[in-house]
């Protein structure tokens, strides 16, 4: 196809021939860019352009191991220097976040809706850090009654940082947990998110559970 | 009264999860002695994209450090320096340092018009 | 194939404990001590033909006992209710219309004890610490025991504080009270008028009071031999039932033991209500002196508790299957006394 210096000029309707015109523009080496406008000759060699492949040196993994992170300290949550209020914040935009994930208008879905499963589902995808939860039930008895911001979950336990200023590690196991959202109170048995929170994002959750602990 | 029909995107609370720690991660860096904690989120950001095969855009994705999952933010926990027309990103924690490329004319192929099939907006 | 033998089973175990002694020594009283909640109490008069008014008296003033409904137990916790009521005198406590094996049941107990017995899914959501039941090889049931008498059960330790707000969750309950004062002056409906106060629903109930004559009655002597067909025969006449014996083969009949003897006149009185460990004692005070007086033959006391008590005998776990031990009978003459009673076996059924 031969290309004439007429079509190279911006105002071509043409959108293919634009098109073309802009991937000859990057990928020629720069010398012939410049001649472009003047070029008849429609063959175009791109390989010159192309680096070669040198020697595939094998770089070093870059993860980090268990044991450096813990150097890093950033495997463990620090127990002190918690304030509840300056959490406030994380807690609101964890409200707005939920609201956005679980299409809540036009209408919340009860379980007679088609898409109460699709609720469901989404509401176990989402993530928890930010949510104020309360322990209603547990066979720690002294866990019951607990309530905080989630500040980290882990494959079994919730980290809340609690109104007196002090980090609890709750069990997930053992408790039920609930926390509110508007006018709404949703119950989430430990027993069956026992996931790490980044696997919980793709893996299903049966859809027969027994509510009891 | 606003009929919104709400458009389907696959993977779109993944999406919405990942985009929630970031911002949860910035928030963290800003108080005081709460690096760990947001050094957690942004792993956990980093967990959930390759556990639910999403990319990033490569801007976020080049604000996290590559070896140890930190959000890097310059000046407070990262240094940048030019040497040798080369920009280079350093991370304090870890210390690992990401090279990039200082070509003005080098497009990221994100950047491109042609790029972008469809927009929602949410 | 063969079916399974479901005819074949074996009554579970019970056992008898009769105690003998001379009525010198007042160990007729260590029985009485031991079983906190009396419901019903039951006494057969021989030989009688007016009962004393003081026999009669003695269950019947200042005996009241109080009927408070839907109290949350938080208000059994308040500082102010443990030190006016249950730090001084002696005071004893119920949940009524709660079932013991299905529902969660309370009782306070004279040594200042607040003890629930919670299913399981109650004992989980309230969040503080017992053990559970002994009854029950699978946890089922738990037993909360709370020291209200404690030294360290004061507002502003974190014992009490705890204890107070996880009582709010628990549901309201309608209670028996009982409260006998340590001075004669204070009256016993103070107790009463704080919850009047409190705006509960307060009911004054008092107990509720039967006499029967039987005339012409055979009666077995009381001897130290034959103390199971006389027990017997005690049972038979407390309920009404046919002592008449003889006569056709067919039916099997009661009979009355040899040797026997006939009375004119055999009173029988029931009281039933709420009762205190304390307030039985009197009455066997006053039936002992009565006997001495007067010089009859014998004097019998029967004793029942609650069926849907938290704790029996000696402060251990009451349960449905222990309901048949639940009483006890006292048999006195002029020099000797008997305690007969009927404990059933402690054994957990899976």
């Amino acid at each position: 196809m031969t290309l004439t210096s007429s079509d190279f000029s911006a105002t071509s309707k043409d959108s293919g021939k634009v098109y073309l015109f802009n991937l000859l523009k990057e990928n020629l080496p720069r010398r012939t860019q410049s001649e472009l406008n003047t070029l008849t000759d429609s063959t175009f060699v791109f390989t010159t352009n192309a680096r070669k492949k040198g020697k595939v040196v094998r770089t070093k993994k870059q993860f980090l191991t268990r044991k450096e992170r813990k150097k890093l300290n950033i495997l463990k949550l620090p127990k002190q220097d918690w304030k509840y209020d300056e959490l406030c914040e994380m807690r609101e935009l964890w409200k707005q976040y939920m609201r956005n994930n679980l299409n809540l208008y036009p209408k919340i879905p009860t379980w007679e809706d088609p898409n109460w499963t699709n609720f469901n589902i989404t509401l176990a995808k989402s993530e928890f850090i930010g949510a104020e939860l309360t322990v209603i039930r547990s066979k720690n008895v002294n866990q019951v009654g607990m309530r905080g911001t989630v500040v980290l979950e882990t494959k079994a336990t919730f980290q809340i940082v609690t109104p007196k200023n002090e980090l609890k590690i709750l069990v997930k196991k053992p408790s039920v947990f609930t926390f509110t959202l508007d006018d709404m109170k949703f119950t989430i048995f430990g027993k069956y998110a026992i996931i790490r929170p980044s696997e919980r994002s793709i893996k299903k959750i049966k859809t027969l559970l027994l509510p009891d602990l | 009264m606003n009929q919104m029909i709400i458009k389907k995107c696959v993977g779109k609370d993944v999406f919405e999860r990942m985009n929630y720690l970031l911002q949860l991660s910035n928030l963290a860096l800003r108080q005081p002695g709460k690096d760990a904690a947001s050094s957690l989120y942004s792993h956990l950001l980093v967990n959930v994209s390759q556990k639910a095969v999403q990319r990033m855009e490569p801007e976020v994705k080049r604000s996290i450090c590559k070896r140890c999952h930190t959000l890097m933010i310059p000046g407070i926990n990262s240094q940048i320096r030019i040497r040798k027309k080369r920009l280079r990103w350093k991370c304090n924690k870890c210390s690992n340092s990401k090279l990039f490329k200082t070509d003005p004319s080098h497009k990221l192929w994100i950047d491109n018009k042609e790029a972008i099939v469809e927009t929602l907006r949410y | 194939m063969l079916s399974p033998e479901i005819w074949n089973f074996k009554a579970p175990d019970s056992l008898v404990k009769v105690e003998k002694g001379n009525i010198v020594n007042n160990n007729c009283f260590n029985t009485i001590q031991k079983l906190h909640h009396n419901h019903l109490v039951s006494v057969v008069l021989p030989d009688t033909l007016r009962v004393p008014q003081n026999i009669c008296e003695t269950l019947k003033n200042d005996c009241e006992y109080y009927k408070i409904s839907n109290v949350g137990l938080d208000e059994l916790v308040n500082i102010n209710f443990i030190n006016a009521f249950v730090r001084k005198g002696i005071f004893i406590s119920l949940s009524i219309n709660e079932r013991i094996d299905c529902d969660d049941c309370m009782c306070i107990t004279p040594n200042g004890f607040l003890l629930l017995s919670l299913t399981k899914e109650t004992y989980e959501s309230l969040g503080l610490e017992g053990t559970p039941s002994h009854y029950y090889n699978t946890k089922q049931r738990y037993v909360v025991s709370i020291n209200l008498l404690s030294n360290h059960f004061k507002p502003g330790k974190k014992n009490y504080d705890r204890t107070k707000d996880r009582l709010l969750t628990l549901k309201k309950m309608t209670l028996l009270i009982n409260w006998e004062p340590p001075h004669l002056d204070i009256c016993p409906s103070s107790v009463a008028k704080y919850f009047d106060d409190l705006k509960f629903d307060v009911q004054v109930c008092l107990p509720d009071f039967q006499m029967r004559t039987n005339y012409t009655i055979k009666v077995p002597n009381f001897t130290m031999d034959n103390i199971h067909e006389f027990v017997e025969w005690l049972g038979m006449f407390s309920l009404e039932s046919d002592l008449g014996g003889g006569g056709e083969s067919y039916l099997s009949t009661y009979e009355t033991p040899q040797p026997y003897q006939e009375y004119g006149q055999v009173k029988f009185l029931q009281w039933r209500g709420f009762f205190s460990s304390q307030q039985i004692n009197k009455l066997l005070e006053v039936l002992i002196s009565h006997l001495k007086d007067e010089e009859k033959p014998w004097i019998s006391l029967y004793v029942q508790g609650f069926s849907d008590v938290v704790v029996g005998w000696d402060l251990q776990e009451h349960h449905y299957y222990t309901n048949g031990d639940n009483g006890y009978v006292i048999v006195l003459n002029s020099e000797d006394y008997m305690v007969y009673q009927h404990m059933c076996s402690k054994k957990s059924y899976k």
